[in-house]
């Protein structure tokens, strides 16, 4: 047992020195070095400028803030943002019904506290908590949104936007992470078969496009059940999202195993470690810190993904703003669409963008 | 000691013969189900339907095509227009995506910024929703037939891109353009879409090949009197495809894959003819979900082929 007061991890690397030029100097060396650079910078900067003022002029001065219906956005010179904000519940947990509505509330808060502790810890500690969690959240988030028991049913098919968008981003972490993690150790497995059938299925996934994944699952799956066992959509899709991404993710597991030297499986065997001793003790706390920045990728390219799923009918943060824009109340204006399709952007934006930059403080720095 | 091997053998076949008799299980009860729910249904199995008359129409096809033509000829005219599109789009993106990748290393800050802010908007923002925004919010708005833009002999508008062929030129005729070439709006929002969103990646795989050329070389071209521009395509260049090539065929992959997005706003490729408009039309779900896969993983196989290729001849002329 340590003192509470020794760490356990290593402190992250203080940042580089800031070079000492005075910063009109650097931005004078920097776009204003040649008469040539010169103009292209003026250039540039009056077509940056120009893109920003009708932006802000779309997006803010002519935006229509207020109101319930397409008839409180004429005309396409300004932003309908009264669009995403009269819809805010169909895109932020789609159909989930307004009585229970604190499970999703529950849901979020439990997901941005889970997500600040991540963030917040040193980038140099351990990533098994962290994992864990992954595989934990999920299955809480689902038993408290879906419910039975004391809580009261709701169907699946009535969770929907951004609530769906992450937990399908969840479930599909959870459940490709171990799949993937035990496809890249049968690809190393000394038994030819399993070799073989664990190469088929990664090859085989990496060369089909997600949505025909997403197609198989949705129109061919059920005719391969029996009669009368019948698997709803959402699961469906989070099926078809686990098995491409633990394609995906074994790939990158199967770098990170290889990054371990054979010497210290050697070691390990010789000091008399058996075959799963080795594996829990020695490569695996070697292969899996070093592709966590892999893995955050994988989870921003799961998030890009879910937009597939309003193509197959599930609802998601896309197909909640496209039905919003097709009901009765909403269409007529093809500016409402762009605005919406502009908050999406933005949204997506934001939470993609912010996870990259997590993911590239992950990376051991060279 | 021979014992002590063959007991780890055994448990080895053991393991072996249990995993396949699971996969042969599983194998057979698929086939059982299926076929007992196609029996239900009273539906056929095979490919036989292909000879059959289509009578649909496609919006764009690069062979004859008519309500005549059969579920063959429809697949085969899905399948090219797929390969337009990738090969349309896998040029475009390479030459945004080398533009941007040098942008990125220039020494003038401002150009740096931008290629810097280009990639990380556009890789950001999930690929269906820039193909459904360049679709319905940017094509949407191109004015009507009756006041086309017009570039030299170029029309464009909100029905497509109108380019001229020898001396057909594309003029507007009554509601609608005559001659020339017709760019559908849907094939012009997927190119762009496509090329926009996979030129970023394309950039970093680039900027990295760059990076990993030594700075004596660029020194040295500079010494031996080369300009920017011409240290750059003969000297960088070369060197830095060598080191791009593998990854960038990977990414080429990637977009031949997301293609199959088309099916989003209709343009008529692969995914949308032979996965929707052929499976929804002759319940042949299976064959033709079938038939997806294998020419998608037809398609990836050809760039790797290519990629590999072209990676060899590479590296023949580095060493040769």
């Amino acid at each position: 047992m340590t003192a509470r007061f020794v760490r356990d991890a290593p402190i992250d690397a203080r940042s580089a020195p800031v070079a000492a030029i005075a910063w009109p100097l650097r931005w004078r060396r920097a776009w204003f070095a040649t008469p040539a650079m010169s103009a292209l910078s003026l250039l540039l900067l009056a077509l940056f400028a120009f893109a920003c003022v009708r932006f802000f002029d779309w997006a803010i001065v002519r935006a229509h803030w207020v109101g319930q219906s397409s008839a409180a956005c004429p005309g396409d010179e300004g932003a309908c943002w009264a669009f995403v904000i009269a819809r805010w519940k169909p895109w932020l947990v789609g159909n989930y019904p307004i009585g229970q509505i604190w499970r999703a509330w529950a849901c979020f808060g439990a997901f941005a506290l889970f997500w600040i502790w991540v963030v917040r810890r040193p980038t140099a500690a351990r990533p098994g908590p962290v994992l864990l969690g992954f595989v934990f959240l999920p299955v809480a988030f689902l038993l408290l949104l879906i419910g039975g028991g004391p809580l009261a049913f709701v169907a699946p098919s009535q969770i929907g936007g951004l609530l769906l968008t992450l937990v399908v981003t969840l479930s599909t972490f959870a459940t490709a992470l171990p799949t993937g993690l035990c496809i890249a150790l049968g690809r190393r497995s000394e038994l030819p078969l399993v070799r073989a059938l664990c190469g088929l299925f990664v090859e085989g996934m990496r060369a089909v496009p997600l949505l025909a994944v997403l197609f198989i699952a949705v129109t061919l799956l059920p005719m391969f059940l029996p009669h009368g066992v019948d698997v709803d959509l959402f699961t469906r899709a989070v099926i078809a999202f686990a098995l491409f991404n633990a394609a995906m993710a074994a790939e990158v597991f199967r770098g990170g195993l290889q990054a371990v030297g054979r010497g210290q499986i050697e070691a390990a065997t010789t000091v008399g470690l058996s075959r799963f001793a080795t594996l829990r003790w020695i490569v695996l706390p070697q292969a899996i810190p070093a592709v966590v920045p892999a893995l955050v990728n994988i989870m921003i390219a799961v998030i890009k993904e879910t937009t597939l799923l309003s193509v197959i009918g599930v609802n998601d943060l896309l197909g909640a703003v496209e039905i919003g824009a097709k009901s009765p109340d909403w269409v007529g204006e093809s500016n409402i669409l762009t605005s919406g399709y502009v908050f999406l952007a933005l949204a997506y934006l934001a939470i993609c963008y912010s996870l990259s930059r997590y993911s590239r403080r992950l990376e051991p720095s060279s | 000691m021979l014992r002590a091997v063959l007991r780890e053998r055994l448990s080895g076949y053991v393991v072996q013969a249990l995993l396949a008799a699971l996969v042969a299980w599983l194998a057979w009860a698929a086939v059982a189900n299926f076929r007992a729910n196609m029996h239900a249904l009273g539906v056929s199995v095979g490919f036989g339907f292909l000879r059959a008359q289509a009578g649909f129409q496609i919006a764009q096809s690069l062979v004859p095509f008519g309500p005549a033509s059969s579920y063959l000829d429809a697949v085969i005219a899905a399948a090219l227009n797929t390969l337009l599109v990738v090969l349309l789009a896998s040029v475009l993106s390479t030459i945004i995506a080398l533009l941007v990748a040098f942008g990125r290393l220039a020494p003038h800050g401002i150009v740096r910024s931008a290629s810097t802010v280009y990639v990380e908007v556009f890789r950001n923002i999930p690929l269906l929703l820039q193909i459904l925004f360049w679709y319905f919010s940017a094509i949407a708005l191109l004015p009507g037939v009756a006041d086309s833009l017009q570039f030299g002999g170029v029309l464009l508008n909100n029905r497509g891109l109108f380019l001229p062929l020898g001396a057909d030129r594309p003029h507007v005729e009554g509601f609608d353009v005559a001659g020339g070439i017709a760019i559908l709006p849907e094939l012009m929002a997927l190119t762009l879409g496509l090329a926009i969103y996979n030129s970023t990646f394309l950039a970093e795989i680039f900027r990295a090949g760059i990076v990993s050329v030594p700075s004596g070389q660029i020194e040295a071209a500079t010494t031996v009197g080369l300009s920017g521009t011409r240290a750059a395509l003969l000297i960088v260049m070369p060197q830095a495809l060598r080191v791009a090539l593998p990854a960038a065929g990977g990414q080429y992959q990637t977009l031949a894959k997301a293609s199959s997005l088309a099916a989003a706003i209709g343009y008529p490729d692969i995914m949308q003819i032979v996965g929707g408009t052929i499976a929804s039309q002759t319940s042949q779900a299976l064959e033709a979900m079938a038939l997806v896969v294998v020419m998608y993983a037809t398609i990836n196989l050809c760039i790797a082929l290519v990629v590999g290729v072209a990676n060899r001849r590479l590296l023949a002329r580095a060493h040769g």
